[in-house]
C-alpha cells in the first residue's frame, strides 16, 4: 500500500505540472502498516492494516482477545511493533515524543491514581502536558462529562462509570487530534453509557479523528462512521456498517403473516419481496429482520461475537 | 508542527520534573505510609542514639553510633519508601498514561526519585533533636555530626535509587520491597569488616581495597569521620546516576505489562 501511494504521488506531482493542482488523498491521520505483536506463541496482532481519515470514528469490533487492546498499544507508541509501522499525521511514529502530543489515550482499564480526587488527576496530567490556565481547562472538562458536583472526591469513592467517563476526560486535557479509546463502556451504568456515546459523536463533530474498539455490536453501529472486523489480530474486513451489511450480511428475512400462519422468506431485495407479497392480498402482517453486525461477523468467522 | 500543534507549548524538562515531583511527595502524605515510615524511623533512630549506642554512659558528646545504625535502619526502610514508586504505577495501570506523555521516561524517573529522596531527607532531618541533645549534654563536633548526616542522606539516596530501579521491574511492590533490600544489602557487604578480613586472608591488599572501595558502607564510613572526601561523593553520585539510568531503560524497555 506504502508503494501504491508514492506511486500515486509521483503520477499525482506529474500530473500537476500538466493540469494545475491536483487533489491528492489526505493524508490519514492514523495509519497502521501490517503492525504485528507475538506474545509468545500468539500472534495478538497478525499484519494488521488500517488507515483512519481525519474527523472520522473509526471503530474496532471484535471479541476479547482479538488484539484491540495489543493495537491500540502499539498505535501510541506503548509497544513496538514486531514489525510494520505505525505514523501518526503523516509526523512519524508514537515512539517520538512529539508525535504522542497529538495522541490521547484513554486505556481499557482505568488508568488514574485513587487516592486523588477527579480534579487533581486532571490537573495532574494537564501540567505535564503544559496545558496552559490547566485549572479552567480541567473545569470545562469534568462538566463535560458531567462530574462538575464531584471534582473534590477521591476516585476511589467513584463508580465504575464515572471513573470510565473521568479517564476519557484524561484523555481529552491537552486537547489531542487523534482519540483512542480502548472499550469505554466497559462495565458502565447505562447513563455513564449514554453520555459517552454521546460525546464520542460530540468529539468527532469538532474534528477530533476517534478509534473506538468494542466488543458490542450495537455501540459499533450507533457511533462509528467505519467499523473494522477484527479477529486473531487480522483486520478481516472494514466498511461503513450499511457496505460490510452488504458485502457480508446475507440475505434479509421477510415473514408474512396470512391468516395467522407465517410464512418466512429469505431475500437479497427486501422492499420487492414486500410488495410482491402485498400485491398477492390477505397480508395480515410483515417482519423484516435485516441482518446486523453480528451476521457479518458470523459469516467472517464462523462464530458469534459473544462466545 | 511539534506540540505547539496541540495549542501547548512545551514545558522545560526542570518544570515537568517539578509538577512530577509535587504530586509524589504530595502522595505520600495521602496514605498512612508517611506517618507509619516516620514513627518507625525515628523510634529506632532514638532507640539507637539513646540506649543502645549509649549516648549517656559513653561520657562523650559524639553521635557515631547513632550514625553506624543508619545503614541497617535504610536497608529495611528504604525499600519501604521506593517499593511504590513504579511498581504501583504498573499495578494501577497509570504507567500507560504517562508512557503516552510526549516526553521520555528521564524526567518522569527523576522527578519521583527527587520526591521519595526529599521525604526521606525530611525523615532523617527530624532527627534533628538528637543533635541538640548531645549539644546540651557535652561539647561534640558540628562540623563533623554536618557531614554525617550528609553522608546518611547520600546513603538513603544511594539506596533510593537501587529501590526506583528494582520497582520498575516489577508490578508487585513486595517483590520490589524483597530485591532493594537485598541489594542494598549486597552494596554494603563488601565494607563489613568481617569480609574485609576474611578477603585480607588470600587477597593481595590492593585487590581487597578495590573490592571494599566498591561499597557503599565504605564511603559512608568514610565521611562519618567528618571529612568530606570528594571520592566518595563521586561514589555516591556515581551510583544514583548508574541506577536511575538502568531504571530509565527498565521502564522504556517495558512500557505496559
Ligand atoms: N502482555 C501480554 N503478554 C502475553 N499475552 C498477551 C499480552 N497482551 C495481550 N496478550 C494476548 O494477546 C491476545 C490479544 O489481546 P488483546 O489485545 O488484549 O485483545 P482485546 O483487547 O481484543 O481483548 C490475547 O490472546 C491476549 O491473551
Ligand atoms: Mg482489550
Amino acid at each position: 500500500m506504502g508503494a501504491a501511494c508514492g506511486e500515486f504521488k509521483r503520477a499525482g506531482r506529474r500530473g500537476a505540472r500538466l493540469f494545475g493542482p491536483l487533489r491528492y488523498p489526505p493524508t490519514p491521520l492514523l495509519s497502521l502498516r501490517a503492525i504485528r505483536k507475538q506474545f509468545g506463541p500468539i500472534a495478538a496482532v497478525d499484519g494488521l492494516w488500517l488507515d483512519v481519515a481525519a474527523g472520522e470514528v473509526f471503530g474496532l469490533l471484535g471479541p476479547n482477545g482479538a488484539g484491540k487492546s495489543t493495537t491500540i498499544a502499539m498505535a501510541t507508541g506503548l509497544l513496538v511493533p514486531d514489525s510494520g509501522a505505525v505514523e501518526i499525521l503523516g509526523l512519524g511514529s508514537p515512539s517520538d515524543p512529539k508525535v504522542r502530543a497529538h495522541l490521547g489515550l484513554a486505556p481499557q482499564e482505568i488508568t488514574l491514581y485513587g487516592e486523588l480526587t477527579a480534579r487533581e488527576n486532571l490537573v495532574f496530567f494537564a501540567r505535564l502536558y503544559g496545558v496552559r490556565e490547566p485549572r479552567r481547562r480541567v473545569d470545562e472538562l469534568l462538566a463535560r462529562v458531567e462530574l462538575d458536583g464531584r471534582a473534590n472526591d477521591r476516585i476511589s469513592t467513584f463508580s465504575g462509570g464515572m471513573k470510565r467517563r473521568l479517564n476519557l476526560a484524561a484523555a481529552l486535557v491537552h486537547d489531542p487530534r487523534v482519540v483512542l479509546l480502548d472499550e469505554p463502556t466497559a462495565g458502565v451504568d447505562p447513563q455513564s453509557r449514554a453520555r459517552i456515546l454521546e460525546l464520542v459523536r460530540e468529539l468527532a463533530r469538532e474534528g477530533k479523528t476517534i478509534v473506538y474498539t468494542t466488543h458490542y455490536m450495537e455501540e459499533a453501529a450507533k457511533v462509528c462512521d467505519r467499523v473494522g472486523i477484527v479477529d486473531h489480530g487480522k483486520m478481516l474486513d472494514l466498511g461503513t456498517v450499511s457496505e460490510l451489511i452488504g458485502r457480508h450480511g446475507g440475505r434479509t428475512a421477510v415473514t408474512v403473516e396470512r391468516d395467522g400462519a407465517e410464512e418466512r422468506v429469505l431475500t437479497l431485495d427486501p422492499v420487492g419481496e414486500v410488495s410482491r407479497q402485498l400485491a398477492t392480498g390477505g397480508v395480515t402482517g410483515v417482519r423484516v429482520e435485516r441482518p446486523d453486525l453480528e451476521t457479518v461477523f458470523l459469516s467472517l468467522t464462523g462464530r458469534s461475537l459473544r462466545e | 508542527m511539534s506540540s505547539a500543534a496541540a495549542g501547548i507549548p512545551a514545558l522545560t524538562a526542570a518544570q515537568r520534573v517539578a509538577v512530577v515531583f509535587r504530586r509524589e511527595f504530595r502522595s505520600y502524605f495521602q496514605t498512612p505510609l508517611a506517618a507509619v515510615f516516620l514513627v518507625i524511623f525515628l523510634f529506632l533512630a532514638g532507640l539507637f542514639a539513646f540506649n543502645i549506642g549509649g549516648l549517656y554512659e559513653r561520657n562523650q558528646a559524639d553521635l557515631r553510633p547513632f550514625f553506624q545504625f543508619h545503614p541497617w535502619l535504610y536497608v529495611f526502610l528504604v525499600p519501604a519508601v521506593s517499593m511504590r514508586l513504579w511498581a504501583e504505577e504498573r499495578r494501577t495501570g497509570t504507567i500507560e498514561l504517562i508512557m503516552t506523555l510526549p516526553f521520555g521516561a528521564a524526567d518522569l524517573v527523576i522527578g519521583k526519585y527527587l520526591a521519595a529522596w526529599a521525604f526521606t531527607t525530611v525523615a532523617l532531618a527530624l532527627t534533628f533533636p538528637v543533635w541538640i541533645t548531645v549539644s546540651w549534654l557535652g561539647n561534640p563536633d558540628h562540623g563533623t555530626i554536618l557531614v554525617a548526616y550528609l553522608a546518611s542522606a547520600l546513603l538513603a539516596g544511594a539506596f533510593l535509587a537501587v529501590g526506583s530501579c528494582l520497582s520498575a521491574l516489577t508490578k508487585n511492590q513486595v517483590i520490589a520491597f524483597v530485591l532493594c533490600a537485598v541489594a542494598c544489602f549486597v552494596l554494603l557487604l563488601a565494607g563489613f569488616p568481617a569480609v574485609i578480613d576474611f578477603l585480607r586472608g588470600w587477597a593481595p591488599v590492593g585487590v581487597v581495597e578495590g573490592i571494599a572501595s566498591t561499597s557503599a558502607l565504605t564511603h559512608y564510613e568514610s565521611m562519618m569521620r567528618g571529612v568530606v572526601d570528594l571520592r566518595d561523593l563521586l561514589y555516591f553520585a556515581l551510583v544514583i546516576a548508574a541506577f536511575l539510568v538502568i531504571n530509565v531503560f527498565a521502564i522504556d524497555w517495558k512500557k505496559s505489562d
